[in-house]
């Protein structure tokens, strides 16, 4: 049946001012009435007039970056796992036959995954580098503080994967009983405080050492990174000396 | 590249999300300015549109629509509602003597540029009083009366030129109904 003018009109004004509650329930009678329109084709149709309209009358300002940060931050959080299965397909009843499964499965595996060694911290540093298409990668300045003044090494990081590794060569030997080095993020865009990026360990004796980045806070416009040497389990907020410190120019 | 993003991005590709926000990112923006009457409501309705977009990325049809034509209708609806809720009519800036268009932003994707250019050929198809109708009622928030006030025109006609000319739009879309 073709659509009336009063749906088509009621479809222009969902797609420019709105409907009120009443208009809303007509507009639902009469699409489930006829099947010659999408109920979407009026919003589509407005989309396109606003991408046409914003062009012609040169609406250039770009979306903040500093806004842009904050959403990737909070979009990350409102994804699918990546490869993520339909859940709720699971029968009780299968549970047994599912179990019987798994175990032939893990038999059948086990030698073979017993031998495929999970990627080193190296490696994982440099998939990070090859994959991420905003990586951030800065050297540690050379520090004053006596004892650090030869450290070398930088940090890499990705905002939108919020994963980043520090490697460190020169980085003194530490006593896990009774000091541990601790990340700090500096962020001015979440707070005046740094965000810790967590507590990690030097042994001695390594030429280089790779440490994961274990921000405990979302992470939106790292300016710098800094490490410093506190109690064991690291500290909320650090009075410490700044050992090293990577900043972002 | 642009134009199969929402898919990647349905599948939680973190990267396909921070190429979303930098290819949508100004047409978003722009909707969200439109419709608000402060930065910081705008600011936090681009956030909950994204939010949105993420959820109904799934959804993104190309046979029906260009991808930024479906983000900017997520964003208006988006829009929409929220005005709705707290019953009033968009506050936009005063936008008619904004000069038009003199160049391209040599920032800007070449797809998002050739979608407004096929967008803007599609405008320019229509008659001048539709187009004005469309460009207060889309763009400037308008409603159909204030449209008729303000063009000296009956409430009915307005309803007729938006109809029309929306209609033709769509009709020149990908998927579209003749």
């Amino acid at each position: 049946m073709k659509p009336s003018d009063r749906l088509l009109d009621l479809l222009a004004a969902r797609a420019t001012e709105g409907l009120s509650p009443e208009d809303s329930l007509a507009l639902e009678a009469l699409l489930a009435a006829q099947d010659e329109i999408d109920a979407e084709d009026f919003n589509l149709a407005a989309a396109h007039a606003d991408v046409a309209l914003q062009a012609l009358l040169g609406d250039e300002e770009p979306l903040p970056e500093m806004l842009r940060a904050r959403i990737f931050v909070a979009s990350v959080e409102h994804l699918p796992a990546p490869g993520k299965a339909k859940s709720g397909l699971l029968d009780w009843r299968n549970l047994g036959w599912l179990a019987a499964a798994a175990m032939l499965v893990l038999a059948l595996w086990a030698p073979w995954s017993r031998e495929s060694a999970p990627p080193s911290l190296a490696a994982e540093r440099d998939a990070l580098i090859t994959e991420a298409s905003d990586l951030i990668q800065v050297a540690w300045a050379p520090s004053a503080v006596e004892g650090y003044t030869g450290v070398e090494g930088d940090v890499v990081w990705s905002p939108s994967r919020q994963t980043g590794y520090m490697r460190f060569r020169g980085l003194p030997e530490n006593r896990p009983t009774a000091e541990q080095y601790q990340l700090w993020i500096v962020d001015p865009s979440r707070d005046t405080h740094p965000i810790d990026g967590g507590v990690f360990n030097v042994p001695a004796d390594r030429g280089e050492v790779i440490v994961p980045i274990d921000a405990k806070l979302a992470v939106v416009d790292a300016r710098a990174f800094a490490v410093t040497l506190e109690k064991p389990g690291g500290v909320v907020v650090s009075d410490g000396p700044l050992l090293i410190v990577a900043p972002i120019t | 590249m642009q134009g199969d993003l929402l898919p990647k991005v349905a599948r939680g590709d973190r990267d396909a999300v921070a190429a979303c926000l930098d290819a949508y990112g100004k047409l978003v923006w722009s909707v969200a300015r439109r419709f608000t009457s402060s930065r910081a409501d705008a600011e936090d309705s681009v956030q909950d549109i994204f939010i949105d977009l993420w959820s109904h990325a799934a959804r993104f049809d190309p046979s029906k629509c260009s991808e930024a034509g479906f983000v900017v209708m997520v964003a208006r609806r988006r829009m929409i509602d929220k005005l709705r809720k707290v019953s009033r009519h968009p506050v936009m800036e005063d936008l008619s003597t904004r000069p038009m268009a003199t160049g391209d932003d040599p920032n800007e994707a070449a797809e998002t540029r050739s979608e407004a250019a096929v967008a803007e050929r599609l405008m320019g198809e229509l008659k001048p009083e539709q187009q004005q109708v469309i460009r207060l009622a889309v763009y400037e928030g308008s409603s159909h009366q204030e449209i008729a006030d303000l063009l000296g025109m009956p409430l009915g006609t307005v309803k007729t030129h938006l109809r029309r000319g929306l209609l033709q739009i769509r009709a020149a879309m990908p998927g579209g109904v003749r």
